[in-house]
């Protein structure tokens, strides 16, 4: 018996261990140290030590705030010289005589957020894995402003990153792809009229700079402002003040807000004064434009000195390459003209507004100096390395985003199949995507010398490929396959078998909607599955049935296109016939 | 003794400490469950509340906290009078009339200071403690009961 | 004066105290097998215990102490669950700092109430430790035969108390309202979905096409009222029977196990005049058979102390693991439940996991028609060994209480089988899976966002 008690006795010892460990735990509370010392400091002899708490009303119900357990001070002017937590809290709006926020009835939580219930540091400030709204500390405090406040077009005091913030978002284009209510009514992006309610300061903070980083399949640009630490944390913190419950409705707001509706500044004559501030973003007067093309897009001025983003194709030379009708239409509805473009509708612009765009694009012009005349080499890093890359392999500093992508010239099995279209391709552009037809800015001399310049840099390599050669059959014809009728002639494309044939053999890459993303297309690199239903691609007078024929037949050279001769000439004609019939122009 | 005996004592020995240790434990756990029940968090008014002296009225005027249910009263330039407005009768909030205060359930009457005049309260309106906080702050306590006329020195 | 008062006083103090005494506990505190007796039947609690048990009860090796610490650990969770409830508000209101009541309670327990997060932590680890110490119990009655002849039925009410018990802990797994919970019983009420008549159970345990406030307080009543009292009924059915089924199931010759010595089980004065008190042997005249009768009565050894001391001793060790537990691991707590965001993977409670892969394979044989043919075969598995004996006129005898008997070698290999498999599946679906039920390798960190 003896042993069993023996083992009895160690349970207990452990249970009863571990059991006055977890109450020992609690019973002197890490806030009573600021309590002793805040005492002392004040030379108070009766302070209480306990939890101190303040209930805020809101109209959601009862807010609990006790981070004054701890911090003391907050609400007392004689603390400005203590250490924190105990210290006073800065003005709030600074240089008012007086402040019009009474700490001892809206608390700190409000502001701070982080976790107001809590009496322990770590647990308070919500610096734990899971929390939704970590302690936001200085400026990053201006987010909650607009909780209670509502922000029109006027300003607040002690707001000013805030404010900064919402300038920023239309300086930076932010308003073009994403929706905040009253503000701007972009489709292209996910709405962030509630980004503040959703996303913590840090989660935001990372999406802008590296957009991908919480959305593997983002498209949103990597700006090449994001070094900018000042910008990004207003940006950030402008963006954790959208919020959709707010703790005070319109008509109980405090004061300090101006309702208006948020105005523009608006252009009146079309001049190029008012383009070029439009592309930059600027402001006019005191009311700010809605334009900053130049995030995106850069140019060169007379000069050739480069300013602007790298997002989307430059354009020095559009003026001259493209219609102002082409421009015009570009800036309004972009898909029209490239179908798979990032690039999102500006549709709030007025006539005037994209007149001048187009006024300005149009007064740029910069064109490579033709005296001494320019070599190969400096023509493509002038007009084409951009997108084309340094080393011709479509890898340029803006391709990321582009779509199609520029081609890739490395490929000697492209260039030794389709050199002769290349001279066509410079001189017209090519339909449906970035490449603009450049017969305006370059001379004929300048396209031969850069289609020599493209072919020779894979010469030595091309020799080694030789390209069939096959020609489209046209009904009638007998069939190339012949393994079950001998005698079976080619009739003309069926659509309804041509989607068939298309859902069967295409679609793994090109999509069931033909649009280039099917499920393969992920794991392509370059280039990727055309999108066939890019209407002005399959629409312009160089891609014919038979290119359409020898693509499929025989696959696209150095690209991941493969050779299809296991279908039958039938069963090509049907699937060119069902391509044609959803690329067909109805207009 | 014997060996058995001293088998047993130590036996005895043994279980005795380990259902003290368990003893031990249920004190504990009935110490600890006694402050897991006590309230942490008040959802309601709370007892004592801040106000800051700069707040305070003027000789003759009054400061009404309807919430908290206390008028504050200035007697002289040095002297505060904190009276709560809970009826002494059964909690009733009494209302502030011109010959002092009225308690619209029972009728219970007090005079300007809280003394009672006429209804069935059996004692006068509590005067509250008011004490001085770092930062030129009062708080008073709405739980407390002081004796009558305790001014408050401010 | 008042000295001498006080020494007239002391007798009749004495004396009351010992008649108050009396009014309570009614045995002496001598060794004889009458006291001995009266301790156990004498006490509500106790008498659940047979006075006298076979020695082989007192072994470690005989139960595993399954059944027993799955009993003390629910009695620890009706502890801590009441505790719990003071503090819980079954609602998805949202307060002003946007996050729902019962979310907020639980920050409150975690934040502000005293012992609050070790409450929870006991709740929270015993749960999960109850639903694991029930297999072992299923696993043990099993492999020893312990449900054969008389303790078929037993089995079934067994299964029942089972089966309460992880619904108790799949229910109580909601009530936190945060993204693991939230997302764990969503998973687990999809897999309803495919069950023919699983719509209407789902919609009859949820209130609403989905999870939300009207299936937090089902969840509630269910996990708080509802499912402990019949818990609390089946268990003591489940006692009853154990005690009207002859205690524990034994191989007819024990003479081969090493059991603890008569001298080791407390000391016993024989005050009788007759050298045996196993009145129950008159017993034996009347027609009919009674379980106890072929009791092997040398090795039977009173209750008190040993066995009670040694239950005590599972009891304290219980309590001193989870506590341990408890101090060390905190319950886990994710971020708010929102519908909108499904966590990446969303796995149900371990205990489903099993079934939730089962289910990534094929939905309703996976997890349905596959799950159910086991439960439905394991919850009638006595009347199936029953019914092929009678088929095949086998006449067994008593095989039970032998760990892997070579006589029941069919049934344990088809037990250890589906016992193993169903153990891997957990473990597949626990840690090898990743985001989109994709195999990973639990050892491998995976990158993620946030």
């Amino acid at each position: 018996m003896l042993k069993d008690y023996r083992i009895l006795l160690a349970a207990c010892v452990i249970a009863v261990g571990a059991m006055l460990l977890s109450i020992a735990k609690l019973v002197t509370p890490g806030y009573k140290a600021h309590q002793k010392a805040y005492a002392k400091l004040t030379g108070s002899t009766d302070f209480e030590i306990g939890v101190k708490q303040i209930n805020v009303e809101t109209k959601a119900g009862l807010l609990v705030d006790r981070c004054t357990t701890c911090h003391l001070g907050a609400a007392n002017a004689d603390a400005a010289a203590f250490d924190q937590p105990l210290r006073t809290h800065s003005e709030i709006c600074p240089g008012l005589a007086e402040q019009p926020h009474d700490l001892n009835k809206i608390g700190c939580s409000i502001c701070h957020e982080g976790n107001g219930r809590a009496i322990d540091e770590t647990d308070a400030h919500g610096h734990f894995k899971h929390w939704l709204s970590p302690l936001l500390v200085g400026r990053e405090a201006q987010a909650s402003c607009a909780k209670c406040h509502y922000m029109g077009a006027g300003t607040l005091l002690g707001a000013e990153t805030y404010l900064r913030g919402k300038e920023l978002f239309v300086e930076k284009v932010c308003y073009a792809c994403h929706t905040i209510r009253g503000l701007s009514d972009g489709k292209s992006a996910p709405e962030l009229t509630d980004a503040g309610d959703k996303f913590t300061l840090a989660y935001l903070k990372e999406s802008i700079v590296v957009p991908t980083a919480n959305l593997a399949t983002s498209t949103m640009p990597k700006f090449n402002w994001t070094q900018e630490a000042d910008t990004i944390a207003a940006l950030a913190i402008f963006l954790k003040g959208q919020r959709l419950n707010k703790l005070r409705d319109e008509a109980s707001a405090p004061i300090g807000m101006l309702a208006a509706e948020q105005t523009f500044a608006s252009v009146i004559e079309p001049s190029v004064a008012a383009g070029e501030a439009l592309f930059k973003g600027a402001f006019s007067g005191h009311l700010q434009l809605r334009g900053g093309c130049i995030n995106c897009h850069a140019v060169k001025n007379s000069e050739g000195l480069v300013q602007g983003g790298e997002n989307g194709p430059e354009l020095t030379y559009v003026g001259r390459a493209r219609s102002a009708a082409y421009m015009a239409s570009h800036i309004r509805n972009p898909k029209e003209d490239a179908l798979d473009t990032i690039m999102p509708p500006f549709r709030h612009l007025s006539d005037t507004e994209i007149d001048s765009l187009v006024l300005y694009l149009q007064s740029l012009d910069y064109t490579l100096p033709r005296t001494p005349e320019p070599t190969a080499q400096a023509l493509f890093s002038n007009y084409c390395m951009s997108c084309h890359g340094q080393n011709l392999d479509g890898n340029g500093s803006i391709a990321a985003l582009l779509d199609p992508l520029p081609r890739d010239f490395t490929a000697y099995q492209f260039v030794a199949s389709y050199k002769d279209r290349f001279v066509n391709s410079i001189r017209e552009g090519v339909a449906g995507g970035a490449m603009a037809p450049w017969q305006n800015i370059l001379t004929e001399e300048e396209i031969e010398s850069l289609v020599t310049y493209i072919v020779s840099t894979t010469e030595d390599r091309q020799s080694r490929f030789v390209r069939m050669d096959v020609s489209l059959p046209k009904p009638g014809d007998p069939e190339r396959h012949r393994f079950r009728d001998e005698t079976r002639t080619l009739e003309a494309g069926d659509i309804t078998s041509g989607q068939d044939a298309f859902q069967k053999f295409c679609a793994s890459c090109h999509g069931m909607l033909a649009n280039g993303k099917g499920p393969n297309a992920y794991a392509l690199k370059h280039p990727l599955p055309r999108d066939l239903i890019n209407k002005k691609f399959l629409n312009q007078s160089s891609v014919t049935d038979e290119r359409l024929y020898r693509s499929i037949l025989l696959g696209v050279a150095g690209t991941p296109m493969p050779s299809h001769d296991h279908l039958a000439d039938q069963t090509i004609l049907d699937i060119i016939a069902y391509l044609r019939s959803i690329s067909r122009d109805t207009n | 003794m014997t060996q058995s005996d001293k088998m047993k004592r130590r036996e005895f020995l043994t279980m005795g400490s380990s259902l003290g240790l368990l003893g031990v434990a249920a004190a504990a756990t009935g110490g600890a469950v006694f402050k897991y029940l006590m309230p942490v968090v008040t959802y309601g008014t709370p007892k004592k509340f801040k106000i800051p002296k700069s707040d305070l009225p003027d000789v003759g005027d009054e400061l009404l906290f309807s919430d908290q249910k206390v008028v504050l009263r200035r007697h002289s330039d040095t002297e505060m009078a904190a009276l709560s407005l809970v009826c002494t009768h059964l909690g009733c909030t009494v209302n502030v009339v011109e010959t002092g205060f009225q308690c619209p359930c029972h009728g219970s009457q007090y005079d300007i200071k809280g003394t009672v005049v006429g209804g069935p309260a059996p004692q006068s309106l509590a005067w509250l403690t008011v004490k001085p906080l770092p930062g030129n702050y009062l708080e008073i306590d709405t739980g407390s009961r002081l004796k009558e006329n305790s001014y408050f020195k401010v | 004066m008042g000295m001498a008062k006080m020494q007239q006083l002391k007798p009749v103090l004495h004396e009351f105290g010992r008649k108050v005494y009396s009014t309570v506990i009614r045995h002496g505190a001598d060794n004889t097998g009458l006291t001995k007796s009266k301790i156990m039947f004498g006490n509500l609690f106790l008498h659940i215990q047979p006075v006298k048990v076979h020695k082989r009860t007192l072994n470690f090796k005989t139960t595993l102490c399954a059944g027993l610490i799955t009993f003390y650990l629910f009695l620890i969770l009706v502890g801590t669950g009441v505790l719990l409830m003071f503090h819980y508000v079954p609602s998805t209101h949202v307060g002003p700092d946007g996050l729902p009541e019962a979310y907020q309670r639980m920050l409150n327990l975690r934040s502000n109430v005293f012992w609050g997060v070790f409450t929870r932590n006991m709740h929270r680890w015993a749960a999960h430790a109850m639903v694991a110490m029930m297999i072992l119990h299923v696993f043990r009655v099993f492999v020893t035969g312990s449900y054969r002849r008389p303790r078929e039925f037993n089995w079934v009410i067994g299964m029942i108390c089972g089966i309460l018990t992880v619904v108790l802990s799949y229910t109580g797994y909601l009530l936190p309202w945060d993204q693991l919970a939230y997302w764990g019983v969503k998973v687990g009420t999809e897999i309803a979905k495919i069950a023919p008549g699983g719509e209407i159970i789902r919609g009859i345990l949820l209130g609403d096409n989905e999870v939300g406030g009207e299936a937090l307080i089902r969840f509630y009543v269910l996990h708080v009222a509802l499912l402990p009292t019949l818990l609390t009924v089946f268990i003591a059915i489940h006692f009853f029977r154990i005690r009207k089924d002859g205690g524990l199931a034994k191989p007819d010759d024990t003479s081969g196990d090493k059991l603890i010595p008569q001298s080791e089980c407390g000391e016993v004065r024989n005050t009788s005049v007759f050298k045996s008190a196993r009145s129950y042997q008159l017993v034996e005249i009347v027609k009919g058979t009674e379980p106890k009768v072929n009791e092997e009565v040398n090795q039977m050894v009173f209750s008190w102390p040993k066995l009670m001391v040694r239950e005590l001793i599972v009891f304290v060790l219980v309590l001193a693991v989870l506590s341990v537990i408890s101090l060390a691991y905190n319950a886990p707590l994710e971020g708010p439940a929102d519908p909108a965001h499904p966590t990446n993977p969303s796995k149900a409670p371990w205990y489903f996991l099993g079934l939730q892969e089962l289910v990534s394979y094929h939905a309703l044989f996976g997890g349905v028609i596959l799950p159910g043919l086991l439960a439905g075969l394991l919850l009638v598995a006595p009347y199936i060994e029953i019914f092929v004996e009678t088929l095949f006129g086998l006449k067994r005898g008593n095989i039970s209480g032998v760990y892997f008997g070579k006589e029941r070698l069919l049934e344990n290999s088809l037990f250890m089988t589906i016992f193993i498999a169903g153990i891997l599946f957990i473990i597949i679906g626990s840690l090898f899976r990743g985001a989109n039920w994709e195999f990973v390798y639990p050892w491998i960190p995976t990158p993620g966002g946030h």
